[in-house]
C-alpha cells in the first residue's frame, strides 16, 4: 500500500468567490453595464441606440446638470 | 431565538451606555479613541435597527409592493431598478463631501464633547431622518427634486425660496471649501504639485473614457489611482528640489487665483474631458481613505489628547468666534445634519431604488456612515497635542504673525506647544510650517498621517501619509468646486433663460461663458475676501456656509413635515418637527449673532463699526486705508448675506406653517401629490 505524501490544500474557492463579486459590484456601481441595459431597453422599444461613445458623453452631461456630490 | 435577540439589543444599549457615560465623565486621563467609536456604532445600531423601523412602517407606511418610479418609468438611462447596495454606494458617494471631515475639525476648538454628542444624536434623530423622509417622497413623487416638491406641497412661493437657496449655498460652499484647499496648500510646494499634476492625469483618463473605451470607468480609476500616487510620491522630491519648489510654492493669494481660473475652465470644458474623470478619481481615493482610516483607528486605537470641554465654550475661541451654542451645531453641518443631501435625495437616487423599502437602508444608512465619518475626523482632531491642534488652525490676526509670539499666545491659554515642537512636527510631514494654517485641512492631514503611520510605515512614511491626506481632501474638494460650478451654471441659465432665451440655452457658447464667469465670479470673491482676511477668512465663511446649509435642511422638514400631515399622520410630525424646530433655533440664533454681536470678532457690522472708528480716529495707516475700505464692505455683505438666509428660513416657516393651520383648522383640504399605486411586477402573479 502506497501511503500518499500530505500536501495541504487551502480551500482558495470562498475567496475567489468573494473577490470576484466585490470586482462584479465595483463594475456595476461605476455603471460598466449602463449601455448594455440602455441598448436593451432601446431596442425593446424599438428605438435606434446611441453608439458607447455618445452614450457615455449623454450620460455624463446629464448627470452633471444637477446637484451630484455634496459638501 | 426572541430572547437572545432581546439580549443582544439589551448588550448594544448596555455597551453604548457605558462608552457615553465614559465619554462625557472621563476628566484628566486622555481617553481611548476605540470608546468614542463604540458610543457612535451603538447609538447608529439602535437608531437603524428601531427608530428607522418605526418612521419606515408606523409613521411612512412603506409598502414594499408598491411599485417605485424606476421599475413604472423604467427607461435604461434616468430611472433604472438598482439592486440596494450599489444605490447605497452611489448615495454615499455623493453625499460624503469635505464637510463631515472639516466642520468636527473646526468645532474641536470646544473639545471633543459637545461635537462628537451633536454628530451621533444628530444624526441619529436629525439628519438620517431628513435623509430618508426626503427620499420616501421623492420616491413617491416621480423622483421629484426638492424646489418642485415645495412648490407642490407647500406653494410657489416656497418652490422660489428653495430654488434660491440652493443657487446661494452653492456659491457659499464653494468659496468655502476652495478657502480650505488655499489654506492646505499656501507654501506648500509638495502639496501645490500634488494636487496640479490631478489635472493633466484627469485630462488623460477623460481622453481614455471618451475615445479608447468609453465608459470602463473601474480600469480608468485604478489607472489614475497608480498615476496620482506616483504624483503624491514624486512630490517630495519637488519639495527637495530648489528650482522645483521655488516654481511650485506661492502664497493663498496666488492659488486662489489659480482656483478661481482652474473653477472658470472646469465650467466651460466639455464634461467628459475634467469633470467627470476628476469625480471617478476622487471618489474613489475618497471612499478608499474613509475605510482606510477607520481600520487605521481601530488597529492604532489612539488616545484622544484633546480635552473634552475646552475654555472656548465661552465664545472666545481662536479659530471661530461664537459660543458652543449656537456655533457648535452650525460648524458641524455635514456629518450631523446637512440640507444639501435633501438635493441627492431627490435627485438621482429615488430614481434607482427598485424596492420602495430600499430608501430606509439608502437615506437613513448612508447618513449614520456620513456621520461616522464625522466621528473618525474628530478623533483625527483630538489625536493631537492641544497646542499643535491650536497652532495649526489658529489664524495670524489671532495668535500673531510670528512664531514666537504665537507658542505665547496658545501656551497663555493653557495649551503648552514649543516653537521646537511645532518644528519638529512641520518637519516630520515634509512642510516649512504648520503655523497659521486654518481650515482644517492640514490639522486632520496632520492627524491622519499619525494614525496611518502608527499603522504602516512609522515616521518614515509620515510626509507621504500627510501629503496623501492632502490630496485626499484638495480632490474632492476641487471635485465638488467643477460640479457645484456646473450645477450653479445650469440654474443660473435656467432662471435668466426666462428673461432672454438665448442666455437659458446650454449649448450656446456666449450664454455658457458669461453665466459660468457670474457664478465663478461670485464664489470667487467670497473666496478672495476670505484669503485676504486678517482673521483667517474661516471665522466669517464658514459660520455662512453652515448658516446656508442649515437654511436647506429646514426647507427639506418643511416639505417633510406637510407632507406627513397631508398624509393624516399629524400625530408622527414630530419625527421632522422636533429637528425643523432645533435647526430654526440653531439658525436663528446664530444669524442674529453673526449680524448684531456687539462683539467686534463674532458680530459683521460690530466689526465694520470697529473698524470705521479706527479710520476715523486716525490709527489705520494711510497705506491701509483702501484695504480697510474693502473689510468694512465685505462685513456689510457678509451681514447682509446672513439676513437674507435668515429671511429665506422665514418665509418658508411661514408659507408651512400658514398651510399646517389651514389643515388643523379644516379651511384647506389637503392634497396629496403622489403617484398613484401600482403593484409592483414582483408581486403582479399573485394577483
Amino acid at each position: 500500500m502506497r501511503i500518499r505524501p500530505m500536501i495541504w490544500k487551502p480551500n482558495i474557492h470562498p475567496l475567489v468567490t468573494a473577490l470576484r463579486k466585490i470586482w462584479e459590484y465595483l463594475r456595476e456601481a461605476c455603471g460598466e453595464y449602463d449601455y448594455e441595459r440602455y441598448v436593451e431597453r432601446a431596442r425593446a422599444l424599438g428605438a435606434e441606440p446611441m453608439t458607447p461613445q455618445e452614450f457615455y458623453v449623454s450620460q455624463l452631461e446629464h448627470k452633471h446638470s444637477r446637484p451630484t456630490r455634496c459638501c | 431565538m426572541r430572547i437572545l435577540k432581546r439580549l443582544f439589543w439589551m448588550g448594544v444599549a448596555a455597551l453604548g451606555a457605558l462608552a457615553l457615560g465614559l465619554i462625557a465623565t472621563r476628566r484628566g486621563e486622555p481617553l481611548n479613541a476605540v470608546w468614542l467609536v463604540a458610543a457612535a456604532a451603538c447609538l447608529y445600531a439602535i437608531g437603524y435597527r428601531f427608530y428607522s423601523r418605526f418612521i419606515a412602517y408606523r409613521v411612512l407606511e412603506m409598502n414594499p409592493r408598491r411599485a417605485t418610479p424606476a421599475e413604472r418609468l423604467e427607461d435604461g438611462r434616468d430611472f433604472v431598478p438598482t439592486h440596494k447596495w450599489v444605490v447605497f454606494g452611489h448615495h454615499f458617494a455623493a453625499i460624503a463631501g469635505p464637510g463631515p471631515l472639516v466642520g468636527p475639525i473646526l468645532a474641536a476648538q470646544f473639545g471633543y464633547l459637545p461635537g462628537t454628542l451633536w454628530i451621533v444624536i444628530g444624526g441619529v434623530l436629525g439628519g438620517a431622518v431628513q435623509d430618508f423622509v426626503t427620499l420616501f417622497c421623492s420616491v413617491r413623487r416621480n423622483g421629484k427634486s426638492l424646489g418642485e416638491m415645495a412648490k407642490d406641497e407647500i406653494s410657489e412661493l416656497g418652490g422660489y425660496t428653495a430654488l434660491f437657496a440652493v443657487l446661494f449655498i452653492i456659491v457659499i460652499v464653494i468659496a468655502v471649501v476652495a478657502l480650505v484647499v488655499v489654506n492646505a496648500l499656501k507654501s506648500s510646494p509638495w502639496g501645490l504639485f500634488t494636487i496640479a499634476m490631478t489635472i493633466p492625469i484627469a485630462l488623460l483618463m477623460g481622453i481614455y473614457l471618451r475615445y479608447l473605451r468609453p465608459g470602463r470607468v473601474l480600469e480608468t480609476s485604478l489607472g489614475g489611482f497608480v498615476l496620482v500616487t506616483a504624483a503624491v510620491i514624486g512630490g517630495k522630491y519637488v519639495a527637495e528640489s530648489a528650482m522645483l519648489a521655488r516654481v511650485f510654492s506661492h502664497g493663498a493669494e496666488a492659488i486662489a487665483w489659480m482656483i478661481i481660473l482652474y473653477g472658470f475652465a472646469a465650467c466651460v470644458l466639455p464634461v467628459w474631458l475634467l469633470l467627470a474623470p476628476r469625480d471617478y478619481l476622487s471618489t474613489f481615493v475618497k471612499l478608499g481613505t474613509i475605510f482606510a482610516l477607520a481600520i487605521g483607528i481601530i488597529a492604532v486605537r489612539p488616545a484622544m489628547l484633546l480635552p473634552p470641554l475646552t475654555r472656548f465654550t465661552d465664545g472666545t475661541g481662536p479659530i471661530f468666534a461664537g459660543k458652543v451654542f449656537p456655533f457648535c451645531f452650525i460648524t458641524i453641518a455635514c456629518g450631523a445634519i446637512s440640507g444639501f443631501h435633501s438635493l441627492i435625495s431627490s435627485g438621482t437616487t429615488p430614481k434607482l431604488l427598485s424596492v420602495e423599502t430600499h430608501a430606509r437602508l439608502v437615506g437613513y444608512g448612508s447618513m449614520l456612515l456620513e456621520s461616522f465619518v464625522g466621528v473618525m475626523a474628530m478623533i483625527a482632531a483630538s489625536v493631537l497635542q492641544p497646542g499643535i491642534y491650536f497652532a495649526i488652525n489658529s489664524p495670524a490676526g489671532v495668535v500673531g504673525a510670528t512664531a514666537e509670539k504665537a507658542v505665547a499666545t496658545i501656551s497663555a491659554w493653557g495649551f503648552p506647544v514649543t516653537q521646537q515642537t511645532m518644528a519638529e512636527m512641520a518637519s516630520k510631514v515634509g512642510e516649512l510650517t504648520l503655523f497659521n494654517r486654518t481650515g482644517g485641512a492640514p490639522s486632520l492631514a496632520v492627524g491622519m498621517a499619525h494614525i496611518f503611520s502608527n499603522f504602516l510605515g512609522g515616521a518614515e512614511l509620515m510626509p507621504i501619509w500627510y501629503h496623501f491626506a492632502i490630496m485626499f481632501e484638495a480632490l474632492f474638494i476641487l471635485t465638488l468646486l467643477d460640479a457645484g460650478t456646473r450645477v450653479g451654471r445650469f440654474m443660473l441659465q435656467d432662471l435668466l433663460g426666462h428673461f432672454w432665451k438665448p442666455l437659458g440655452r446650454t449649448g450656446w457658447y456666449p450664454g455658457v461663458m458669461v453665466t459660468s464667469a457670474a457664478i465663478v465670479g461670485a464664489w470667487g470673491y467670497f473666496l478672495y475676501q476670505g484669503v485676504v482676511d486678517p482673521l483667517g477668512g474661516i471665522n466669517s465663511l464658514w459660520p455662512l456656509f453652515g448658516i446656508s446649509n442649515q437654511l436647506l435642511a429646514a426647507i427639506a422638514l418643511c416639505v417633510c413635515t406637510t407632507i406627513l400631515i397631508k398624509m393624516g399622520k399629524t400625530r408622527f410630525a414630530w419625527v421632522t418637527l422636533a429637528p425643523l424646530a432645533w435647526l430654526v433655533a440653531v439658525t436663528m440664533t446664530a444669524s442674529y449673532q453673526k449680524i448684531w454681536s456687539p462683539d467686534p470678532q463674532l458680530g459683521f457690522l460690530s466689526h465694520a463699526q470697529r473698524l470705521s472708528e479706527q479710520i476715523a480716529t486716525g490709527t489705520v495707516p494711510a497705506s491701509s486705508i483702501f484695504e480697510t475700505h474693502r473689510l468694512i464692505f465685505n462685513d456689510r455683505l457678509d451681514a447682509a448675506v446672513t439676513a437674507v438666509f435668515a429671511l429665506l428660513v422665514l418665509v418658508i416657516l411661514f408659507e408651512s406653517g400658514r398651510n399646517w393651520l389651514l389643515y388643523a383648522l379644516g379651511r384647506k383640504k389637503p392634497v396629496l401629490n403622489e403617484a398613484p399605486m401600482q403593484l409592483s411586477r414582483r408581486f403582479a402573479a399573485e394577483v
